[in-house]
């Protein structure tokens, strides 16, 4: 009995230790850049994502309030509606780097309860849109460059169009020419 | 411590592995990103929400499944989990997953393997990012791009094209530009070789000019020397004029009179500040004037030597020349010359010519009667033949001084008016035909031949003094008879009906009259040199006479003659007409 019992325990362990594993290695896979904040909005836990994309070191962003790493005010609204509403999708904010620079992103979050506890914290995922912003450049400076293009193409309409002008001013010049010559004929 | 867990695991009805469960479903429910787990033989064991929503499966329809249901390209999967399970980092694909609608949506799939306590490989995450969005708009700019630049490629293509046939029409235009260029060219450096040669040209007519305007400078100074002497001049002519012992009046173009000297007032007693500057027939209203007016008329007619009497005893012969510069008349010049004292002078005269020729008349007559009576009683008388011979010379004296008398009576009369006419309507050969019978018989004597020859046309009856005519007849037979030696004499006489008149003219072939004397022929006392060597008897008042006699009647005389070969004497009066009683009465 005693045995069964242990066994029973040590299965739960090791399920637990799966458990932790899984939640342990799907946290780190994720190429999604995470975190977990209590309703303070200190920060408890971090992805390696959110690691990478913000060039802090682990140990700098856990136990820092999130909003250290937001930009000034999102972090307070974003966090007071998920605690309101339970999750919010889709606002757009900006990372702050270490160092300069911004990383244009996109937040979902979802507020986590606890049975009997209530709402014990916040997970907070944040879809990099700095390949779309970059995109968008790309499509301002392709749409740029076709401009351009446009504008070389109607510079050398405008140049055909100056040489057709020009040619007709040729004609007429060669025309005033001609009369001149004809008048020195008749002088002669 | 074992008891404890083991109390905790049982007391919350699976205790922490409940709130591991919960969190990994809150978790992985969360987790925006579509997300599944696969065991090692690549079925299926977990997903989430995201992962639902990408591939339109529920999780019990995928759980269980291979994984390779959802992808189109299953040999890229198998290479993506080869890859996986080889290494320990995330690895990345772009796949295109079919959903349950069978519809392809390209996603980006990131892989991590899973592995337990050994490094064995245990599974694999699988985490799918849709980019269709990102892929329709890659798609859409490149295919944006490519058109675009396709189009540009066009439009550089038709650029190129047009670009190469404007350099051609450029290089033709060009080419015939510069030929033009090249003749106008040519043309102005003629022209400017012609402009040169013009300039020099003109440079040396304005040397010329230069000369001429020295010498107009010169010219300048003698005109104004010689504008000063026409100055002096014009005084002095002006000086002439008003001293002038003759009226003068000049009249302009516009016949206005526009100069009167001095004179002018003694002889018309005018003021010549008033009649200065009218025309000749406002000069009508001055009533001493009436008469020149009248004569010269309001055109200025021709008039010379003409007389008027403006005032009782003063007489004025008048007198109008028309005053041309370089043959455009400028106006005429009325002389008017005081001929009262000759007038005067010619009076007494003409009245002692009158009394002496009716004195001499009176004793002559009876010498006349006297000798005649001895001529024709000579032979009873026995006055010897020598003394008759004086007698009858003596007769014929003082018949050509009886002659001579009257002749000059008829002229003083004339000359005084007092030459009285008697018109009377005649046939013309009544008049003429006792003076032709006369002097057919002389003539014959002279051994001339005579002719007459008349004109068979019907004359006209004339108006005249048939005394008169007869005499001026005769006057141009006689002179004809006596200064032809031989040949002939040719009385014609004819009717010019269209003229109205009638003409009897006079032909010898005698001496002629010298053409520098022919102008005076009708002058009174004239006798041409060449007759008065031939005969010292003529008076030289016959053809003044016949002059005076032939105008009373309105009619005409004239003559035409060449020295050596003869003398053609002529004389018209008209038919009869009423106007010729109004010369009558003139006379």
């Amino acid at each position: 009995m005693v045995n069964e019992e242990e066994n029973k325990v040590k299965t739960l362990l090791e399920d637990i230790s799966l458990l932790e594993s899984y939640i342990q290695e799907l946290f780190s896979f994720t190429p999604l850049p995470l975190c977990f904040v209590n309703p303070k909005g200190m920060v408890l836990e971090v992805n390696p994502a959110f690691v990478k994309a913000t060039g802090y070191d682990e140990y700098d962003i856990v136990g820092e309030n999130l909003k250290a790493f937001m930009k000034e005010g999102d972090a307070e609204k974003i966090l007071k509606e998920v605690l309101e509403k339970d999750s919010v999708k889709g606002k757009e904010t900006v990372i702050k780097k270490k160092g300069e620079g911004d990383i244009p992103v996109t937040t979902f979050a979802k507020s986590r309860k606890i049975k009997g506890e209530g709402v014990n914290g916040a997970f907070f995922s944040f879809f990099d849109l700095t390949q779309v912003k970059e995109k968008e450049i790309e499509v301002k400076e392709t749409n740029k460059k076709l401009e351009e293009k446009m504008e070389e193409m109607e510079k050398i309409n405008r140049l055909t169009i100056g040489r057709e002008v020009k040619m007709v001013e040729l004609k007429e010049e060669i025309e005033n020419l001609k009369k001149e010559l004809k008048k020195y004929k008749k002088e002669e | 411590m074992e008891e404890e867990k083991k109390e905790d695991l049982n007391n919350e009805d699976g205790g922490e592995l409940e709130d591991l469960r919960r969190y990994i479903e809150d978790f992985t429910s969360f987790l925006p990103l579509a997300f599944c787990m696969v065991n090692p033989l690549d079925y299926i064991l977990d997903s989430n929400k995201a992962f639902q929503e990408i591939s339109g499966y529920e999780k019990m329809e995928v759980v269980g499944n291979n994984i390779d249901f959802l992808f189109k390209n299953k040999g890229r999967l198998e290479s993506l989990v080869a890859r996986v399970a080889s290494k320990n980092t995330a690895v990345e694909e772009e796949m295109m997953l079919l959903n349950k609608g069978k519809r392809e949506v390209p996603v980006k799939v990131s892989a991590l393997a899973r592995r337990d306590d050994e490094g064995n490989f245990s599974g694999y995450f699988l985490t799918l990012t849709d980019i269709t969005e990102s892929k329709r708009f890659e798609e859409e700019l490149e295919r944006k791009i490519r058109e675009r630049t396709k189009q540009l490629e066009k439009a550089k293509e038709r650029l190129e094209e047009s670009e190469a046939i404007l350099e051609v029409k450029i290089a033709a235009r060009t080419k015939e530009l510069e030929d033009l260029n090249e003749k106008l060219e040519e043309r102005v450096e003629e022209r400017t070789k012609e402009i040169e040669e013009k300039a020099e040209q003109l440079e040396e007519k304005a040397e010329e000019m230069k000369k001429t305007q020295t010498a107009l400078l010169n010219l300048a100074e003698d005109t104004d020397k010689a504008s000063k002497d026409a100055e002096r001049e014009k005084e002095k002519t002006m000086a002439i004029i008003k001293n002038f012992v003759d009226g003068v009046l000049f009249f302009n173009k516009e016949k206005k009179l526009i100069l009167a000297n001095s004179k002018i007032k003694e002889m018309f007693d005018v003021e010549v500040k008033e009649i200065r500057g009218k025309r000749v027939e406002e000069l009508n209203s001055f009533s001493s004037m009436e008469d020149l007016i009248k004569l010269i008329g309001k055109d200025i007619r021709e008039v010379f030597r003409e007389e008027i009497s403006p005032q009782e005893g003063v007489f004025l012969e008048v007198t109008t020349i028309p005053v041309k510069k370089e043959e455009e008349e400028i106006g005429t010049l009325v002389n008017i010359h005081d001929i009262t004292r000759e007038k005067s002078i010619e009076k007494i005269k003409s009245e002692f010519v009158s009394v002496a020729a009716h004195q001499l008349r009176t004793p002559l007559a009876g010498i006349k009667w006297t000798l005649q009576t001895i001529l024709e009683e000579e032979e009873d008388a026995g006055i010897p033949e020598e003394i008759m011979q004086f007698i009858r010379k003596a007769y014929e004296s003082n018949d050509r001084m009886v002659n001579l008398v009257n002749d000059l009576l008829n002229v003083t009369r004339i000359e005084e008016g007092r030459y009285v006419y008697e018109p009377e309507e005649l046939e013309f050969m009544d008049v003429v035909n006792p003076v032709i019978e006369a002097y057919t018989e002389h003539i014959k004597n002279k051994n001339l031949e005579f002719e007459v020859k008349k004109t068979e046309k019907e004359l006209p009856k004339v108006k005249v003094d048939k005394e008169k005519i007869g005499i001026v007849a005769q006057n141009f037979l006689d002179n004809a008879m006596k200064y032809t030696n031989e040949g002939k004499i040719t009385l014609s006489i004819d009717y010019d009906k269209e003229k109205g008149n009638i003409s009897y003219s006079v032909t010898d072939t005698g001496v002629g009259i010298p053409e520098d004397q022919q102008k005076r022929m009708f002058n009174k006392f004239f006798r041409a040199a060449n007759v008065q060597r031939m005969d010292t008897e003529g008076s030289g008042l016959g053809l003044f006479i016949a002059k005076n006699i032939i105008e009373a009647h309105g009619g005409e005389v004239g003559f035409h003659s060449k020295p050596g070969e003869g003398s053609t004497f002529y004389f018209l009066v008209p038919e009869h007409k009423e106007n010729v009683d109004e010369f009558f009465e003139e006379y």
